[in-house]
């Protein structure tokens, strides 16, 4: 795990996120629009994407979508971890469809959450 | 055009001019629908029995006065078959069907008696009716047997005759059978055929009077009901009532509806329940936009809140002084409980129509939580009677209603405690959840001044107050909103003890 995308338009979270993932020896890009994110995620490399669902401009899945143009369905379950603080059974629904992991804000432990964002294998299991 | 009134005063008179009765001296009735014996009628009858000249005449005669009695005395239509079997000239046939199809409903009535003593009531599929109507309709001599397909509805055996008769609302088949392979006879015919002319209007009448007393019947279950006070008067007598006990409703609440088709008859409403209507659809409004707005802050809330929970951690996790750590995770922890809070609140202002299994102790220290600008400096506790652990105390109910009653109940109790002592601090509100056997009983009690006994019994009565700037209206909908959870709101003094409990019970998990 070299390179980090952190799609993410609060921007404490943003930043300390940042701080933190790069404690652990990670190289984190940080961008708070989706549609700049699209361009990013389609012309360089990330070894995981960290996506929040309510950006400025699009919707967090619209950027998942978007990524198809470039990645299989299971590259895209293993590339993108979802965090969101809106975690509706509907959008519970939607992560389950493209197979990603979903991780509701707040953090409830934050270690954790940041060693699950560096875990290689971090998709949704079969259940 | 054949003479169709069920007096058949033509024919009769048809008759009479045979033999040597004087018909002028004799007042003529001729109301079609009269199904009383006119003295006229008694007079034939009787000049007819003197005369015995025409035979056939008086078969007729008596034919028709025996019609007139079975007009006279079916008053419904289950009444029917048995008395067309009772006709002398009918009478050696076994079984009689009169089926019933009011137009435009799923099935029709079939109903049956079969000699001597017999009677059924069963339902046809409009599908057999109408098929058997059809055929009825087009035969013309209205003599079947047993081979048409319909006889598995019908229990027909051997030869039957049938007739159609077709009504505004309804349609009808009577039909008569007798086990014998012999038809019936020609005279057997005709008398059948005839007695289309009568029935027609006497089953126009009993069947507009079945629906009408089953409509009038549903209509006064649904007035006895009515959760409210309603008088219908006629000339200012009360001729209905759902309200035993005072006979009248104060004037300020009433509202007067006259009856439509019926002079001098008014329906008078209580009118309280039209304010006691909006003012809770407004609350239910009120409650449903918190809860909206308590989503919307939940969520908008929630990013900054972890924003300052991740700052704080990763700031403590950077800085060497214990000091500035320990300030860090102050701010880490308080970020939480913000976050905590208002995640709690959204959830006992959720969706109002929705059932959840919920934590009872937990859940009530939220409610606590919520009253506490209310029940400030005032004592609370929540005791747990009966169970051995608090955490397994588990109900399914709607929280959102459950969250209104405890929360109206405490600060009821704290506006009482208020009243009497103003140093609040030495009183307290108990909430105890005592374990009943498949229950549990929630028990708000305070120690407030109680409810004095002259006004025990109109406590939950829509706008009763006590309070200067009260709206009387918190108890009321408390009890209707323990109606909803399927309970009712129990009230006692704590007597001798000063205070009161107010309790609700709800079945456990």
């Amino acid at each position: 795990m070299k390179r980090i995308l952190l799609i993410e338009d609060e921007p404490l979270i943003q930043k300390s996120l940042k701080k933190l993932l790069e404690k652990k020896g990670v190289e984190v890009t940080v961008e708070s629009r989706g549609r700049e994110a699209i361009q990013l995620i389609l012309n360089q490399k990330f070894d995981r994407i960290i996506c929040d669902l309510m950006l400025q401009d699009i919707s967090g899945f619209d950027v998942i979508e978007e990524s198809k143009a470039r990645f299989t369905m299971s590259e895209i379950s293993k590339l993108f971890i979802i965090i969101t603080a809106y975690s509706s059974p509907h959008v519970i629904e939607k992560a389950t469809q493209y197979g990603c992991l979903l991780l509701s804000k707040p953090f409830e432990n934050i270690e954790e959450a940041l060693e699950i964002f560096l875990s290689e294998g971090a998709q949704r299991g079969p259940n | 055009m054949e003479d169709q009134s069920p007096t058949g005063i033509k024919e009769v008179k048809k008759f009479l001019s045979l033999t040597s009765v004087e018909l002028a001296s004799l007042p003529l009735k001729t109301k079609p629908l009269r199904f009383s014996i006119s003295s006229f009628e008694k007079k034939i009858f009787q000049a007819l029995k003197n005369s015995k000249t025409n035979s056939e005449v008086h078969t007729k005669f008596q034919f028709k006065e025996e019609l007139r009695k079975l007009l006279l005395s079916t008053n419904e239509v289950k009444e029917l078959p048995r008395s067309i079997l009772k006709l002398t000239s009918l009478s050696s046939f076994e079984s009689c069907h009169v089926l019933v199809h009011e137009k435009g409903k799923p099935v029709g009535q079939n109903y049956f008696f079969n000699h001597p003593n017999y009677e059924e009531t069963k339902l046809i599929s409009i599908q057999s009716f109408n098929s058997l109507f059809n055929l009825v309709k087009k035969s013309k001599n209205k003599i079947f047997n047993q081979s048409i397909n319909l006889k598995d509805d019908l229990d027909v055996v051997g030869n039957f005759l049938a007739k159609e008769i077709d009504l505004k609302n309804y349609s009808v088949i009577y039909l008569i059978s007798r086990n014998s392979f012999l038809p019936p006879s020609q005279e057997e015919q005709d008398l059948f055929q005839n007695l289309s002319a009568y029935f027609q209007p006497l089953l126009m009448k009993i069947l507009d009077k079945e629906k009408n007393d089953f409509k009038k019947e549903i209509l006064k279950k649904s007035l006895e009901n009515f959760p409210e006070k309603i008088f219908v008067k006629k000339n200012s007598q009360t001729i209905f009532t759902n309200h035993q006990g005072n006979n009248t409703v104060e004037n300020s609440h009433l509202m007067v509806f006259p009856i439509e088709g019926e002079d001098n008859t008014v329906m008078e409403l209580s009118n309280l329940s039209k304010d006691a209507i909006s003012t809770e659809l407004y609350h239910s409004q009120r409650v449903s936009l918190l809860g909206e707005l308590l989503n919307t802050l939940q969520h908008e809330l929630s990013n900054p809140l972890f924003g300052l929970n991740l700052t704080g951690s990763l700031l403590a996790s950077d800085t060497n002084s214990d000091e500035a750590k320990e300030l860090l995770k102050e701010i880490c922890l308080n970020a939480n409980r913000s976050q905590t809070i208002i995640k709690n609140f959204s959830n006992l202002y959720s969706d109002q129509q929705e059932s959840k299994k919920i934590q009872l102790y937990k859940f009530i220290e939220e409610v606590i939580t919520l009253t506490k600008s209310e029940t400030k400096e005032i004592q609370k506790k929540i005791e747990c009677i009966g169970f051995s652990n608090q955490d397994s105390i588990e109900i399914q109910t709607n929280p959102t209603c459950l969250t209104q009653i405890i929360f109206n109940l405490i600060i009821n109790a704290a506006q009482a405690i208020k009243t009497t002592n103003p140093r609040v601090f030495q009183n307290s509100i108990t909430i105890k959840l005592i374990k009943e056997n498949k229950s549990v009983t929630i028990a708000i009690v305070d120690d407030g001044p109680g409810v004095k006994s002259e006004l025990a019994s109109s406590i939950f009565d829509p706008f009763f107050t006590t309070k200067d700037s009260g709206t009387g209206l918190g108890l009321s909908i408390c009890q209707n909103l323990a109606r909803q959870l399927g309970s009712k709101i129990h009230f006692q003094n704590n007597s001798p003890f000063p205070g009161a409990t107010f309790s609700i019970n709800l079945p456990l998990v």
